[in-house]
C-alpha cells in the first residue's frame, strides 16, 4: 500500500476512540469503508469539505433510493400501508421476514436447532 | 496532582446512568456539565434526580452536588453498602431504568441488596422486568453472580403504574470472572410471557396467537405462557405486553425482546411486531443482544486482569455503544479491541483486558 491508500483504511478501533468524531459519523465512516473504498479519508486540512461531500453523497443516495422505491414497488407499498399502517420500521421487518423467505431460511440454518438435532 | 485535576468531566445528559455506575465502581469523582443546557427545560429530569437519590441510598459517603439550574452535577462516590430499601419510581419511568444500574453495583456491595421498586413494570422506552429477568440475570450468572432474584409482585402498566418489583442480590463477589464466548448459540426453543393487566384475559391469548403465527415458520418449539393479572396485582392501569426470549442448551445466554401495547395498538399488532423483532435481533446479534451488551462489557472491564472475549455483530455498533466505550476508556483507562472474525460473517471479537477491580468489602483468597 502506498501512503494514500493506507490513509483510506478506517480502523474501527481508532475511529471509536477519536473524541473529535461524532459517534454516528465514526460508525458511518467505518461501514462505508467496509462496503468499499468509495469515500476517501478526510485529511486534517480538508475535513469540513470532505464531510460536506460525504453528506451530499448520502443525500443523493437517499434520493436515489426514494425514487427507485417509488417507481418499482409503489403499488405494493400502498397496499401494505393500507393493511399495516404507516409504521415504516414494522413494515421493513414484515418485508424482510414475512415477504422474503431467503432471510428466514438463512436464519434457520444458522441459528436454529433442526428437528433432527432436537430429537 | 491537585484534587481538582482528578475530577473526570463529561458533557451532556447522554449515558447518565452508566457514568454514575462507572464512577461508583472506580471510586473516581465525576462532573457532568451542560446537562440539557440548550433545552427549553434545562437540567436534570426528575427520574435522574431519583436515580441519584437511589445511588446515594445504596452507598455510604457519597456526595452529590447539583448546580442551581441543574445543568451541572458533581458526584463523589462512596462505598457500596447495599441494604433494604423501598424505591418509588417517578411517573412515566419504568423500574428497569433503576434496576439496571443496581445490577452493576449490587454484586460488589458490603451487604446484600434487597430493594422494592414501585411504579411501572414495563414501558416503551426502558427495560421491563421480564427483559431483566430473562435477559440480564443470565448474563450476570455467566460472570459469576449467581444468586440474583427479581420477583414481580404486582404488574404496573403505563400511565399510572402501581406495580411492585423486588430485587434481591445475595451473591456478593470480589470480582467478576473472565468470559470467552466466541461462538453463536444454537436456539433450541423460543419461550415467552404474555401479560395483561385490567383488561380481558383473552388479550394475552391474542398476543400469543399472533406471535406464534410468525414464529411458526422457524419450525422451532414455541412456549409462551400467559399472565392475566387481576385485582390488586394488576396495578392501576389497563395494559398488555409480550416478552419473547430464546433458549439455548450450550450457551446460557438468551436473545430477549419485549414490547407493550399503547393506545390504538391491538394485541395482534404487538404480538406480531415482537415476534418479528426477535427474528431481527437474532439476525443482527452476536452471542448477546444489543440490549445486553453494555452489562456484559462492563463486567468484562471490571473483571480480573485477564483477556475477556465476546463475539459481537457489526450491526450492534450504534451511537450509544460508542459513547459507552468512550466513557469506559475515560473512567477506567482501558480500551476494547475489535477484531474481524474469520469464521463468521459480519462478526467481530470484542477483546478487553480487565482492570482488576476488587470489591473493597471482600477479601480475595
Amino acid at each position: 500500500l502506498n501512503s494514500n491508500e493506507a490513509k483510506k483504511t478506517w480502523d474501527i478501533n481508532k475511529l471509536l476512540y477519536m473524541d473529535n468524531i461524532d459517534p454516528n459519523d465514526a460508525i458511518s465512516r467505518w461501514k462505508k469503508e467496509e462496503e468499499g473504498p468509495v469515500y476517501s479519508s478526510p485529511n486534517e486540512d480538508g475535513d469540513a469539505d470532505e464531510k460536506e461531500n460525504y453528506r451530499e453523497d448520502q443525500d443523493s443516495e437517499e434520493n436515489d433510493n426514494f425514487f427507485v422505491k417509488k417507481d418499482i414497488s409503489g403499488n405494493f407499498k400502498q397496499s401494505h400501508e393500507v393493511l399495516y399502517g404507516n409504521d415504516t420500521s414494522a413494515n421493513k421487518l414484515r418485508d424482510k421476514w414475512l415477504v422474503d423467505n431467503s432471510a428466514l431460511g438463512r436464519l434457520k440454518s444458522r441459528f436454529f436447532v433442526s428437528p433432527k438435532q432436537r430429537l | 496532582m491537585s484534587a481538582r485535576s482528578k475530577i473526570i468531566t463529561f458533557q451532556g445528559h447522554e449515558n447518565f446512568r452508566n457514568r454514575l455506575v462507572f464512577a461508583t465502581l472506580s471510586g473516581k469523582t465525576i462532573k457532568i456539565e451542560k446537562i440539557r443546557s440548550d433545552d427549553l427545560n434545562p437540567g436534570l429530569r426528575d427520574y435522574e434526580i431519583s436515580l441519584l437519590r437511589l445511588i446515594e441510598n445504596v452507598t455510604n459517603g457519597s456526595v452529590i452536588e447539583i448546580s442551581y439550574t441543574g445543568t451541572t452535577v458533581i458526584y463523589r462516590p462512596g462505598l457500596i453498602i447495599g441494604g433494604d430499601f423501598v424505591h418509588q419510581c417517578p411517573d412515566g419511568i419504568a423500574c428497569g431504568y433503576f434496576i439496571e444500574p443496581m445490577l452493576c453495583l449490587a454484586p460488589f456491595s458490603k451487604k446484600k441488596f434487597s430493594i422494592l421498586f414501585k411504579g411501572l413494570t414495563a414501558s416503551k422506552e426502558h427495560a421491563g422486568v421480564d427483559f431483566i429477568k430473562w435477559g440480564l440475570l443470565p448474563v450476570m450468572e455467566k460472570f459469576g453472580v449467581r444468586e440474583v432474584e427479581l420477583h414481580t409482585l404486582k404488574r404496573g402498566s403505563p400511565p399510572q403504574g402501581g406495580g411492585e418489583v423486588h430485587l434481591i442480590v445475595n451473591s456478593l463477589i470480589p470480582q467478576p470472572v473472565t468470559i470467552h464466548v466466541l461462538d453463536y448459540q444454537k436456539i433450541s426453543s423460543i419461550r415467552g410471557v404474555a401479560y395483561c393487566t385490567r383488561v380481558s384475559p383473552s388479550v394475552a391469548n391474542r398476543l400469543v396467537d399472533s406471535a406464534r403465527s410468525v414464529l411458526k415458520a422457524t419450525n422451532c418449539e414455541v412456549n409462551i405462557t400467559t399472565d392475566a393479572c387481576r385485582g390488586e396485582i394488576a396495578g392501576k392501569s389497563p395494559g398488555f405486553g409480550l416478552t419473547l426470549f430464546t433458549e439455548s442448551k450450550k450457551i446460557p445466554f438468551r436473545y430477549v425482546v419485549e414490547d407493550i401495547g399503547t393506545g390504538g395498538e391491538t394485541p395482534e399488532d404487538v404480538g406480531e411486531c415482537v415476534a418479528l423483532s426477535l427474528l431481527e435481533q437474532i439476525d443482527t446479534s452476536g452471542c448477546l443482544g444489543r440490549n445486553q451488551l453494555e452489562l456484559a462489557f462492563l463486567y468484562m472491564v471490571i473483571g480480573k486482569e485477564d483477556i475477556g472475549r465476546l463475539l459481537i455483530n457489526k450491526a450492534q455498533f450504534d451511537e450509544q455503544l460508542v459513547l459507552f466505550l468512550r466513557d469506559i476508556r475515560t473512567v477506567f483507562g482501558t480500551k476494547f479491541y475489535f477484531k474481524q472474525s474469520d469464521e463468521f460473517q459480519n462478526s467481530m471479537y470484542a477483546t478487553v483486558k480487565g482492570t482488576g477491580f476488587i470489591n473493597t468489602s471482600k477479601k480475595i483468597a
